[in-house]
């Protein structure tokens, strides 16, 4: 199939994605508040989200052989189907909405006009919004090359990154051919005889997932012609951290911080594994992290149980994406409760989310009170990726013969120390050189650092929001402590450090650079 | 309805710090110095070499490299289904994983070669073949019998 030609089957799955999470994760009524910019990013992961675990389902209780794309197809459909109703749906009551607050608008206005909010800043009614529009604009412009140097490298370029091919598209092909997850066809056999695999059998398979849901369309596996369907995966992941990054500290900021991500040397290097033009796994995974914390600091802020939702479903395809995943996960899951227990419990001055219910959603009164309490059922999203890690674990102990990793030994765990000088002396090597980093680890190494120590306060909101700052130190002392044991038990650090480190790094970069920005923000008290 | 309560105040903007805003905007504007200027992180080289990759690539020598890892198998793989269903298939290399032939035939006995491995099927007098690469060309696969095979 050609690339033209592939595009519309393509474009069909991915806006099934979208149509999938607008009628499901997105019909959830804190969702209305959400910009557009951030509500459809977000719905189009949690409906990949919902297509990835219902393959999972599909895989298992199929028999084998049974073709796969009937069923792709009919989830396509579905979404599809879905799609215009959602979107009507969600316009309606934005409108609806917009009538509600008509009342209100002369005054947010007249309060926006002198606080700057939306672009707008002046004194005396004089607005200085078009200076900041160009400026923002120019940045704007300046994301465009190196986004589309990654778009022609992931979509011009052949697929022949080890990983990609060997890892994931094979799985995915794999799949695609009728091999099942319950091991009445062999396929059991193949995972756990170790001699017939390749390292990584452990794996989560939501990216062979994605492969196999796009080869279905394609109708044969493809990876040439199914690389616009990453592109779009990628892009959407950017658009999501973008939206992010924007409603931490405002839309400057926001294209400064993805602007200064994008013309990182690494971002635009198709030649090193897991740069973002090659369809590696591991910069997709970094914005699901950087995705789960930031809506995560929103909820803080909004006391929203839909923010608390959509940092669960991020935090759930991370799980499912790469075994860094079930670390962030075990991680982020009890520091989070940790963070919303301590943030919710506060009494709030900055009124900020009372004010976005009350305007956004009918019945202020309603929501005005509403909105001052804190919605401690939502905690119960935390229960989501610690299902679907406890549903894949299981899943995966039937046919995984072997950890990568095993649990150290106390004689291991002495030896710690001793290697502890190199990997970190690696550590920092790696992440000041200029030819894949640039000038990215100085300032968010910096701006992380001085971003904590503001919050060394015994603030019940700064704790809330260090605690979700050391999700990302628990994932970077993890990481050094898993390649700190892989060398105890297989040796070969410089190995691990040419051929993996990068790639690690890679993984904490869009979580690193949306704490950096959030934490050195904050919003003024009224 | 009920009643009336005060509006709660408007959303307080973002005001990140002053230092932020200098540092990323810095940092942006080094990074494109960076990628302007000659040198290892230079943008025009790695530009250059990507217009001369994909412009080198007509749409059938692109298909040729891109299905590269299942195009230099598809040989292999209609060979492999002639083979007897009952003889084990060895894999002798090691950046080749054997999942690419167990993926394609699921039901087949595909391992990675090992001597060990040989060395048993052998005093089994179990039939075989072997996977490997025609003169250590990463292009160029070929099937051969257990016994013609070399360890």
């Amino acid at each position: 199939m050609s690339l033209a030609a592939a595009w519309l089957p393509i474009l069909a799955l991915h806006a099934a994605w979208l149509g999938t999470g607008l009628g499901s994760f997105g019909a959830l009524r804190g969702t209305r508040a959400w910009p557009p910019l951030l509500a459809l990013p977000a719905a189009y992961f949690a409906g990949a989200l919902l297509h990835v675990l219902a393959l999972h389902v599909l895989m298992l209780t199929l028999g084998p052989g049974f073709p796969t794309q009937p069923f792709v197809w009919l989830l396509v459909s579905a979404g599809l189907l879905v799609l215009p109703f959602a979107v009507w749906r969600r316009s309606r009551a934005r409108a609806q909405d917009r009538v509600d607050r008509v009342d209100r608008v002369d005054r947010v206005d007249r309060v926006d006009r002198v606080n700057g909010v939306n672009g707008v800043d002046g004194v005396d009614g004089v607005p200085a919004e078009l200076p900041r529009r160009r400026f923002d604009a120019l940045l704007a412009l300046l994301l465009l090359p190196p986004l589309a140097l990654i778009a022609v490298q992931l979509v011009g370029l052949p697929d022949v990154s080890y990983d990609s091919v060997a890892f994931w598209n094979a799985k995915g092909a794999w799949l695609f051919h009728g091999a099942r997850l319950d091991g009445s066809d062999g396929s059991a056999e193949v995972f756990a005889d170790p001699r017939r695999l390749h390292a990584n059998p452990d794996y989560p398979l939501y990216r062979p997932m994605l492969a196999l849901a796009q080869y279905s369309v394609l109708g044969a596996v493809d990876d040439h012609a199914a690389k616009p369907g990453f592109l779009l995966h990628l892009l959407a992941g950017l658009a999501l951290l973008y939206a992010l990054l924007r409603d931490a500290a405002g839309r400057t900021a926001a294209l400064l911080a993805l602007g200064l991500l994008l013309w990182t040397p690494i971002m635009a290097a198709a030649s090193i594994p897991g740069s973002p033009g090659t369809t590696y796994v591991d910069f997709p995974l970094g914005l699901q992290f950087a995705a789960s914390l930031g809506f995560l600091l929103r909820a803080l802020r909004t006391r929203c149980g839909a923010d608390v939702g959509a940092a669960m479903a991020a935090a759930a395809s991370a799980a499912l994406m790469k075994n860094e995943g079930s670390i962030w996960c075990a991680l982020l899951v009890p520091l989070g409760a940790c963070a919303l227990l301590l943030g919710w419990s506060t009494r709030r001055t900055d009124g900020g989310a009372e004010h976005a219910a009350a305007v956004t959603h009918g019945h202020r009164t309603q929501h005005a009170s509403r909105a001052l309490r804190a919605p401690w059922l939502a905690l119960l999203w935390l229960a989501l990726p610690v299902a679907v890690l406890a549903a894949w674990k299981t899943l995966a102990a039937r046919f995984v013969p072997q950890i990568y990793i095993r649990p150290p030994t106390p004689a291991q765990i002495v030896r710690l120390p001793e290697i502890a000088p190199a990997m970190a002396a690696g550590w920092w090597h790696s992440l000041l050189e200029l030819r894949l980093w640039g000038v990215l680890g100085p300032v968010l190494l910096t701006a992380c650092a001085i971003g904590a120590l503001r919050h060394l306060r015994m603030d019940r909101e700064r704790l809330a929001r260090l605690a979700l700052a050391l999700v990302l130190l628990g994932q970077l002392w993890a990481v050094l402590l898993g390649v700190m044991l892989l060398e105890i038990q297989k040796g070969g650090l410089d190995n691990w450090m040419a051929h993996a480190w990068d790639r690690l790094i890679l993984q904490l970069v869009p979580p690193a650079l949306l704490l950096a920005v959030a934490l050195n923000t904050r919003r003024a008290a009224r | 309805m009920p009643p009336d309560v005060p509006l709660p105040p408007p959303p307080a903007p973002p005001r990140p710090c002053r230092a932020l805003t200098a540092a990323l905007a810095l940092g942006l504007a080094a990074s494109i110095a960076l990628a302007l200027l000659p040198g290892p992180t230079a943008l025009f080289p790695a530009l250059t070499d990507l217009a001369r990759d994909v412009a080198a690539h007509d749409s059938e020598s692109l298909r040729r490299e891109h299905d590269g890892w299942y195009a230099r198998l598809l040989p292999v793989y209609e060979a492999v289904a002639a083979l007897p269903e009952d003889e084990p298939l060895l894999v002798a290399h090691d950046q080749v994983p054997p999942f690419f032939v167990a993926a394609r035939f699921p039901a087949r006995r595909v391992f990675a070669a090992s001597d060990a491995l040989r060395a048993e099927l052998d005093a089994h007098h179990q039939p075989y073949h072997v996977l490997t690469l025609a003169n250590g060309d990463p292009l160029r696969w070929t099937l051969l019998p257990g016994d013609e095979a070399g360890r």
